[in-house]
């Protein structure tokens, strides 16, 4: 590089010459983070019951797929449960998912909180290195793509299941709710970077055949409804997660009478 | 006397000058194994080229295949009004093809056509749709595919480095004096050949479309060198340029968006293009609205014309004199402009094609040409006269001098066809670096004149040594608003004299002026340096304006309203500087060689042919 | 709302390196302004050898980068409009030079970095027969990276190198903007993937996305260039099953 000094970046941890409310973002988003995950932890160890109503007929999404009830598996311990045994997968997509980096590695690492706002002393004391040491586990994110679109037909056939269909149809809000869960998680997953990459994005050439579709496929995952619009499918689809929980507890354990959500057909 | 220190280089070649003609030229030179330095008074990749945004005319027949060099050919020479060397239109309209495909072999992505190959677009005074173009910001692409091609070519690149002196042996050019913009420093250069690609001169203007750079710095090396400049009386004024807000005045706006199917309007809602179809066009442009919108539908669904084209696309000169008319006439735009319309194209279309331009009118004005019409005014925009060279070689008249791109003249006459500045700069670009290159093989490195460059460098730090003097901006901004007033688009001889006089004047208020003592990065001093050849360049075209006793293509006077094609159609005027005075004579054009009168004949019969057809038909 | 006749005060540097100090000027603003006509002014009125970089004054050349009330801008499409509305009653709106690179004066820096790296990419290589054939869809890709205006304010941004200064094992968005452009062309031979890993160092990019918001072309820098670069990158050394497949197919890649 040429010479003379780089005038002093001004030191510190939030220390910046913007003068607009850049914490608002990253802070929210923290505090969001934290009280799902708390919640999460809450549901997984502690209450882990009314995660059903209508004998499985509608099971909470984060309990779904419930790989214990559908394995038929008894004498299991008491404190297992099928979001134990699964939930690593959709976290393990989420964790890696490149919008959900940009929110972590803003909010919880600092690195940087916003743009042109300082880092912490002690980051550039650890040294910077990206995504080249602790965080090279991110490369994985296309096996967890791969875990998220199976999961994500159990969704849909969560969906299916629901409305009862060859015992008696039944539509109640329950469905409704899973439906809108899979339709959320199902623009989370087509729009992920990892799916754009290989449905088109590999490819130099589009011409033709095969490559020709695989670039029109690429053309639909980048538009601004899917790839472009990432996080917020994350966020929703994240949110729709323990809206469905929350729903699906208040009707297995009385607080919502399962009769009263009911659309059409009969319990 | 002090002594100033300087560093010396050696080089066969030395471009000056970073836009497209001379990358091109660098990149042309160190192929033929030259070694060879570019020195630019910006960054590299920043030159005037970014703003070319239309496109790149060459007739390689993708988009409408009835087009070929000759009809190209006729195309430059009638948008010329005749005046352009024809022996430099011919080359141009046949090698524009191949420069344009070695673009993209060096990694430019034109737009395609749907058989996957270069598509192109329609510009007015172009025959046939003709233009390789990348949405709007064809210039950007060129520049950008040079640089990246020309950093790997082994080019030495001084960036803002600004050259003041040509060192001369006798007749010949031996090199070249320049400063370091950023540390003050002083440099000089012993060169074989100097390529001058220096641009244009339409900062002298105030109300232009060009960037600081424009202030004929090749233009002047050329005069003090001693080789002659052509046609300086004729400059473009674009058509449409934007008129408000104030700040933005004169930025361009592409022919581009006229060429998609874009309307001018007057304040009484007028297409007023069809009343102003000059007699040398009558007859090939539609008649009637109707035929003017079905020759948008037909040539943006990618299909062949079958009727004539808008009159919008009339030549610039033709258009910017409409608008001009127009405004005097009263019925002009709130803020002193036309209306021109593309919102009928729709967002999408519009967001894909005239990408840039949806945003400029946004983020400056607030206006969004998707749903609002947008103000526009002529804007200078390009000087087709300067430096005169030979067609062949592009060597001035001073021998070891040579010229390419705006700073050069002869292709263009009395008016450039949009889209013949980009091709300009490949065709010429390439052949001015050959035959530097070719030059520099059978001699030996020239000395430096260590006088010579002592000299140019106590001229350069004479005004931070003046102690006081008014702030350089203020004369610059007062020359350009009376450059603006008196030598614009319309003349008359009265306001021509006062402009002689008032330059003098000018001319000696810049070297009085001070702009303060520090040598970093001091863009005053800068300015004051610039100023000295903004005086002369405009005194060179203001006397050529003067002289040119008629009006034609971009050169109109008030006083003498039509064109003379007997004695003025005829005759070139050439200035030239004998010790720091401007000289003016005129020159007889040299008759149009038999072969090339045959080929006119036969594109104007075909064009004739097929207007009636069209006409006809409706 | 029209500033036409307002008088409003500037914080500008002055100066160089760590030598430099905000200097306080007082102009008056006219209608449609840009924070580059402020600068104008100023030098035309008060400060001749105000030191400023600009070429075009209309977004195209990308010259007039600087940070205007703590954000970097291009000073000619920077409304004041915009900029005294954001800018806190009564307090002088600051402009400083980009701070990611070595300071030349007042409000220019030196980006000569930026050339350099990309000297070090290999160009388009591709078939030697001219008249090239390939469709609109793939040009397009590549025509957004090309929008690149070269304004260098990606990289004042970016962390790596703004606060980590790690000009040594990264390209920078601007660079790997131009890698992703050669690479995705469609008919470019040429393979830079162990370059973009290593020489490069695409995986010192954490994907914050501070470029892509401050990109005055508009280019989605992490999503388009940066996050595909990374999973081609992917593809060939963090993919088992590719690895298998290669073996299996006998396809030898440079690592």
């Amino acid at each position: 590089m040429g010479q003379g000094v780089r005038l002093p970046v001004i030191n510190g941890l939030g220390r910046t010459d913007r003068r607009d409310g850049w914490l608002g973002q990253p802070f929210v988003m923290a505090v969001a983070l934290i009280a799902l995950m708390a919640y999460t932890g809450w549901r997984l160890l502690v209450m882990d019951g009314d995660i059903h109503y209508d004998n499985h007929r509608v099971t909470s999404p984060i309990f779904s797929p419930d790989v214990l009830y559908l394995s038929g598996l008894t004498g299991y311990p008491g404190w297992l449960n099928s979001a134990i045994l699964i939930l690593w997968l959709p976290f393990g997509f989420r964790g890696t998912c490149y919008y959900m980096r940009r929110v972590y590695y803003r909010s919880f690492f600092a690195s940087p909180v916003a743009c042109w706002v300082d880092e912490p002393d002690i980051n550039k004391k650890i040294g910077y290195a990206g995504e080249r040491r602790l965080f090279i586990f991110n490369n994985l994110h296309r096996y967890f793509l791969y875990a998220a679109i199976a999961i994500l037909l159990f969704k849909w056939w969560d969906v299916i299941h629901s409305l009862h269909i060859g015992h008696g149809f039944i539509l109640d809000v329950g469905s409704i709710v899973l439906a809108i869960e899979s339709f959320l998680l199902t623009m989370y997953v087509t729009s992920c970077h990892a799916f754009r990459h290989l449905v088109g994005g590999v490819l130099d050439r589009w011409d033709g055949g095969l490559a020709a579709l695989r670039g029109r496929l690429f053309a639909i995952v980048s538009s601004p409804r899917l790839n472009q619009s990432h996080g917020f499918w994350f966020w929703t689809s994240l949110g729709f997660v323990f809206i469905g929980d929350l729903f699906v507890m208040a009707v297995a354990n009385g607080t919502i009478p399962e009769a009263s959500i009911v659309l059409i057909g009969g319990v | 006397m002090s002594k100033e220190p300087y560093t010396e280089h050696e080089y066969d070649v030395i471009v000056i000058g970073a836009g497209g003609a001379g990358l091109r030229a660098a990149i042309e030179a160190a192929r033929q194994g030259a070694r060879t330095a570019v020195i630019t008074k910006s960054l590299l990749g920043k030159a005037h080229t970014v703003m070319a945004e239309g496109g790149c005319a060459a007739s390689l027949g993708n988009a409408d295949d009835r087009d070929s060099w000759k009809v190209h050919f006729h195309d430059t020479m009638k948008g010329s009004k005749y005046l352009a060397d024809w022996r430099m239109a011919e080359i141009h309209a046949k090698e524009a093809p191949d420069r344009v495909r070695e673009l993209e072999q060096w990694g430019a992505v034109f737009d395609r056509t749907p058989t996957h190959v270069i598509n192109q677009r329609n510009f007015g005074g172009h025959t046939f749709p003709r233009l390789a173009h990348v949405g709007d910001s064809t210039g950007l692409e060129i520049i950008r595919t040079l640089q990246e091609r020309g950093i790997h070519e082994g080019i030495d690149m001084f960036t803002e480095h600004t050259v003041r002196h040509l060192l001369k042996e006798g007749e010949r050019v031996t090199g070249c004096v320049a400063y370091g913009r950023v540390k003050g420093d002083f440099h000089a250069f012993s060169a074989k050949s100097v390529v001058l690609a220096t641009g244009g001169i339409t900062r002298c203007w105030t109300v232009c479309s060009g960037s600081w750079e424009y202030t004929g710095d090749g233009h002047a090396l050329a005069l003090w060198a001693g080789a002659e400049l052509r046609d300086m009386e004729f400059v473009q004024f674009h058509p449409t340029g934007m008129v408000w807000p104030p700040s933005v005045r004169g930025i361009l706006v592409t022919e581009g968006v006229r060429g998609e199917g874009g309307r001018l309007y007057n304040s009484e809602q007028q297409r007023f293009m069809f009343d102003y179809v000059p007699a040398m066009f009558r007859g090939d442009h539609a008649d009637t609205i109707q035929e003017s919108d079905q020759w948008v539908a037909e040539v943006v669904s990618g299909r062949q014309a079958t009727v004539r084209r808008p009159p919008e696309l009339l030549t610039r000169d033709v258009v910017a004199k409409a608008i001009n008319a127009e405004v005097k006439a009263g019925r002009g735009s709130p803020h002193g402009g036309a209306f021109l319309d593309i919102s009928h194209r729709g967002k999408d279309a519009i967001l894909h094609k005239l990408p840039s331009m949806y945003h400029q009118f946004k983020e400056l004005a607030g206006v969004d040409i998707s749903e609002e019409m947008m103000e526009v005014g002529p804007t200078a925009h390009y000087v087709m006269g300067g430096v005169r060279v030979d067609p062949q070689t592009q060597e001035t008249t001073v021998p070891g001098l040579f010229a390419c791109g705006e700073v050069a003249s002869g292709l263009h006459g009395a008016n450039r066809l949009g889209g013949n500045s980009l091709s300009d700069l490949i065709v010429f670009g390439k052949r001015a670096g050959e035959h530097a290159a070719k030059r520099a093989k059978n001699l030996a490195p020239p000395p430096i004149d260590e006088a010579q460059v002592q000299a140019a460098i106590a001229e350069m730090v004479e005004p931070l040594e003046r102690g006081e003097g008014e702030n350089p901006g203020r004369i610059y901004d007062e020359m350009r608003d009376m450059m603006q007033a008196k030598v614009g688009i319309i003349r008359t001889k009265h306001e021509l004299e006062e402009a002689v006089d008032d330059l003098r004047a000018f001319k000696a208020r810049a070297q009085a002026c001070f702009p303060g003592t520090d040598r970093r990065y001091n863009s005053g001093w800068h300015q004051a340096l610039d100023l000295i050849n903004m005086a002369d360049v405009s005194m060179a075209a203001t006397l050529a304006a003067l002289t040119r006793e008629e009006s034609r293509g971009g050169h109109t006077r008030d006083d003498f309203p039509t064109p003379d094609d007997d004695h003025w159609g005829q005759h070139l005027n050439i200035v030239w500087m004998e010790e720091g005075e401007l000289k003016i004579r005129q020159e007889r054009l040299e008759p149009i060689r038999g072969d090339l009168v045959a080929v006119l004949d036969e594109v104007k019969a075909m064009i004739k042919a097929r207007a009636e057809e069209q006409g006809g038909a409706r | 709302m029209s500033l036409k006749g307002r008088k409003q005060a500037f914080r500008v540097t002055r100066g160089v390196g760590d030598a430099a100090e905000m200097e306080e000027y007082e102009i008056e603003l006219d209608e449609g302004m840009v924070v580059l006509d402020c600068v104008h002014r100023i030098q035309h009125e008060q400060q001749p050898d105000l030191a400023v970089r600009w070429n075009c004054k209309a977004g195209k050349c990308g010259s007039c980068s600087a940070e205007i009330n703590g954000r970097p801008r291009l000073m000619c499409m920077t409304r004041m409009s915009d900029v005294v509305a954001e800018t806190p009653a009564g307090t002088p709106i600051e402009i400083r030079p980009m701070k990611a690179f070595p300071h030349v004066k007042d409000l220019v820096t030196d980006v000569s970095w930026n050339y350099e790296v990309a000297q070090r990419i290999a160009p388009v290589k591709g078939p030697e027969a001219p008249n090239w054939e390939f469709n609109q869809a793939e040009a397009h890709r590549v025509q957004h990276f090309r929008e690149c205006i070269e304004c260098f304010l990606c990289v004042n941004t970016c962390h790596v190198l703004r606060d980590h200064a790690r000009f040594d094992a990264f390209a920078g968005p601007r660079n790997l903007v131009r890698l992703a452009q050669y690479e995705m062309h469609p008919l470019d031979e040429e393979d830079r993937l162990p370059e973009i890993k290593n020489e490069f160092g695409v995986e010192y990019c954490n994907i914050t996305r501070c470029c892509t918001e401050v990109c005055p072309a508009g280019i989605r820098i992490t999503d388009d260039a940066i996050i595909p670069l990374k999973e081609r990158v992917v593809d060939r050394y963090y993919d088992p099953l590719q690895r298998i497949w290669r073996a299996i197919t006998g396809r030898k890649v440079r690592m």
